[in-house]
């Protein structure tokens, strides 16, 4: 989700334009004469250009060209002031704005506020103090109010969207209430129910030695291969990290094992390039007459822990 | 619970920038003061609009209102409210539809020409510069959202808990239904119920509170709602409308459609929508 190219390529242009403000400020300096206000814009050209390469490798951890980044926007501002107390204070906003582009909300939030008293004491002998303060505090709050709206719609969407983030299943909460959903349609129309329960015991594995694109092609070919093997009605859930749930509507427990026989034998044909051949424990969980749903499902969570483990 | 919480961290950030401009407005011109005030009215408003659903997320584009409060805000007071400017970058961040995000760039641009004079020119360009620097952060971080909005925006429930699905939804789920419930030996149709427009999202919620929890309802248009509903029989079907429609005194009018008589091939909302006129006009002749 965070790897994007249109959102990388946007953020390449952004390192390179502010590598090439600064430099075009630190020239501007140069010819202006005032030499020794150079040295921090120069200093900090370079810090920029390391953190647009380090962007460029992909390896490294992006949140170090967006520190250096940020921590730059606060130098060069800083510096600017220091050397010429009558700067406009407008330019106090550009670190306090690139602090909400660059950080998380709360600690954009944090920063921000912990700086203000640096600002105050920069800004105090001008006649508008009381009015930059003002202006800064409206400013911080309004700055805050997307990356709020952006937390909203994410929530909206986790408490919505019925798929598991890492593979094309449902998440345990929708799985639950699909379950259960099925569980009453069964009774209630006087029809049978089953469920597989399916292990995945290389998961763990792979995602220590091989990382995470090792996980999600594991989980991706076994979705894929459920997917294309079941009945359009078939639900297929992630119960647990490495669990899943196939809930069988109207199938009977001879049903049940004829589509753990067939699903065992067309998931061990697959074989992924970094784990090798696809393994998978099932197992068949029926409810009994008169079963509660709760005790079901602990049944199945038992059982899910039963296969784990052999 | 936690989602609850975030709800409630939005409100309270947007009625304390409220007060905050609320607060500005003290020493200020009277033009000053009005714009200040609808600006504080406007996130007052928002704050109590708020809500945790898909209910207005594709409604009127308010970021264009957003947009001119603030040009407002800078163009009544350049040299006091020049410090707002930097807020134009965060608008970016916003997911917006291509013509608004157009229009907020020439708007922004305005802004910056309102303060462009109070500033050397040197600076002033180097203003503008890193503007459009943060910018295309923001809308760096913007990305995220719309690509999450596009692609799953088509399975999403419509109300978080409740069994209200988009209309695209039910395309799938009809066909699906159609062969299980074939297989199953069971009777299923779909009721198809029409509403005053604003009472549209009352009536789902109580209609997905009468029928069991394994049938969902659909949105088909702004008055329009569909119930997917199973029986063992249509005798039963028939009591069970009965039943519903008393409990739903709003609705309009209402149809239903055994599931095994409806065409998939040619099916598509519209004609769901469609059809009672038609039906209409044939009791009419």
């Amino acid at each position: 989700m965070i790897d994007q190219p249109r959102q990388r390529h946007l953020m390449t242009f952004a390192y390179t334009v502010s590598v090439i403000l600064v430099a075009g400020y630190t020239f501007w300096l140069y010819s202006m004469g005032n030499y020794h206000d150079l040295l921090v814009p120069m200093f900090v050209t370079l810090l920029l250009l390391t953190a647009l390469l380090m962007h460029h490798s992909q390896a490294l951890n992006p949140v170090v060209p967006r520190a250096i980044l940020l921590s730059s926007s606060y130098v060069i501002t800083l510096a600017a002031f220091y050397h010429n107390p009558s700067t406009s204070t407008i330019w106090i906003g550009l670190p306090t704005a690139a602090a909400f582009f660059l950080l998380p909300l709360s600690s954009a939030l944090l920063l921000t506020v912990l700086s203000s008293p640096l600002w105050w004491l920069l800004t105090r002998h001008s006649d508008a103090a009381s009015e930059t303060v003002i202006a800064y505090t409206a400013l911080i709050l309004l700055m805050a109010l997307p990356p709020w709206e952006h937390a909203r719609q994410r929530a909206l969407l986790r408490a919505t969207d019925p798929n598991d983030n890492d593979c094309n299943a449902y998440h345990i909460d929708t799985l639950k209430e699909r379950l259960h959903n099925e569980f009453l349609r069964a009774a209630m129309l006087n029809k049978r129910l089953a469920v597989l329960v399916m292990h995945l015991p290389q998961l763990d594995m792979a995602e220590e030695q091989f990382g995470s694109r090792a996980k999600t092609a594991l989980l991706g070919a076994l979705c894929n291969e459920v997917n294309s093997r079941c009945r359009d009605h078939d639900l297929l859930g992630r119960a647990d990290n490495a669990t899943f749930w196939l809930v069988l509507p109207d199938t009977s427990e001879s049903g049940a094992m004829l589509v753990r026989e067939r699903l065992q034998r067309a998931l061990c044909q697959r074989v992924l390039v970094e784990t090798g051949q696809l393994e998978t424990r099932i197992a068949v969980c029926l409810p009994c007459r008169n079963e509660s749903f709760e005790r079901y499902i602990s049944r199945l969570e038992a059982r899910a822990n039963a296969l784990s483990i052999a | 619970m936690q989602s609850k919480y975030k709800i409630r961290l939005l409100r309270a950030n947007l009625f304390a920038a409220a007060l905050a401009l609320a607060y500005w407005t003290y020493m200020a011109q009277p033009v000053a003061a009005l714009v200040l005030w609808l600006s504080v009215g406007w996130l007052f408003v928002t704050a109590l609009l708020l809500d945790f659903s898909h209910r207005r997320s594709k409604a009127l584009p308010w970021q264009v209102i957003t947009g001119a409060l603030l040009l407002g805000l800078i163009a009544v007071a350049p040299e006091r409210h020049s410090f707002l400017i930097w807020a134009w970058a965060a608008m970016f961040m916003l997911p917006q539809q291509r013509w608004v995000a157009v229009l907020n760039t020439f708007t922004a641009l305005i802004s910056w020409s309102l303060i462009a004079p109070l500033l050397s020119l040197p600076e002033a360009l180097l203003l503008l510069a890193t503007l459009i620097t943060l910018g295309v952060l923001s809308s760096a971080k913007a990305c995220q959202l719309i690509d999450i909005n596009g692609s799953i925006r088509k399975r999403l429930r419509l109300i978080p808990g409740l069994n209200l699905w988009p209309s695209g939804q039910l395309l799938r789920d009809l066909s699906r239904e159609q062969t299980r419930s074939e297989r199953e030996a069971i009777y299923a149709e779909l009721l198809i119920i029409q509403v005053k427009r604003h009472q549209l999202w009352s009536t789902a919620q109580k209609l997905c509170n009468l029928i069991y929890s394994f049938e969902h309802v659909y949105r088909l248009n702004n008055q329009t709602l569909a119930a997917l509903m199973l029986s063992h029989n249509p005798k039963e079907a028939a009591h069970r409308r009965k039943l519903l429609c008393a409990g739903l005194p709003e609705t309009q009018h209402s149809h239903y459609l055994p599931l095994m008589d409806i065409e998939l091939s040619r099916l598509s909302v519209e004609a769901l929508v469609q059809l009672p006129l038609q039906q209409r006009k044939a009791n009419d002749d």
